[in-house]
């Protein structure tokens, strides 16, 4: 599977993943809904190995500076700037969505959700390597 | 900045000396895959890399890297005589 299908499927799986937990905690709902969520983490999970492990990216996005050459470098400076500003409007809208949410009172039970929290933080760990397998020249 | 496209002969003299790409990315202290962007001309090397690789082939670094499109080489020593 290319890369910018891999990190398609990935993200919209992550999303979708989200969704099925956030409404599972805000209503009582079947218990298809939560296999639905456990499915799309499956799917993030198994796009995950060959996007990021296989593919050795993960390796350089989380390596010390003095084990990458100079390319490397100018690589994964690019990825963690451009990820830096794509997680800064995640996080921004996902804050306006709540205090949206709270004020106008559409959903009295919304916060932040432990799925939603772990998300962010895979999101943030894999944003810089998604960045470069998006870019890369197949 | 937009940068110029440097043009380059790694890959011809690297198969003339008859060594692979890690063998090449070993002495010059980068990684294999960044040999490969090198030849491909899809990244341009700092200076001191430039150095590095025209010190490693004993050979002028203006002989290697150009900024206009290169000749081949058997063209150029026939054009020289």
């Amino acid at each position: 599977m290319k890369k910018k299908t891999l990190v398609a499927v990935n993200y919209t799986s992550l999303l979708l993943m989200n969704l099925a937990f956030y409404y599972a905690s805000i209503n009582d709902p079947p218990h298809l809904v939560d296999a639905l969520g456990i499915l799309f983490l499956v799917v993030t999970a198994l796009t995950f190995i060959p996007l990021h492990r296989r593919s050795g990216i993960w390796k350089l996005t989380h390596a010390k500076q003095e084990d990458l050459d100079e390319r490397e470098i100018k690589l994964t400076h690019h990825a963690f700037s451009e990820s830096y500003s794509w997680f800064t409007v995640v996080c921004l809208l996902i804050i306006l969505a709540q205090s949206f949410i709270s004020r106008m009172n559409v959903c009295p039970k919304y916060s932040i959700t432990i799925p939603l929290a772990v998300s962010l933080i895979y999101f943030a760990h894999t944003l810089p390597g998604s960045v470069i397998a998006w870019q890369d020249r197949e | 900045m937009k940068t110029r496209k440097l043009y380059n002969r790694i890959a011809v003299l690297r198969a003339e000396m008859g060594i692979s790409r890690k063998e090449l990315a070993e002495q010059i202290g980068v990684n294999f895959q960044t040999v490969g962007y090198l030849e491909r001309q899809d990244y341009n090397p700092s200076l001191d890399l430039a150095f590095r690789i025209s010190e490693f082939f004993n050979l002028p670094v203006e002989f290697i890297f150009s900024t206009e499109e290169m000749k081949p080489m058997s063209r150029e020593l026939f054009q020289s005589d």
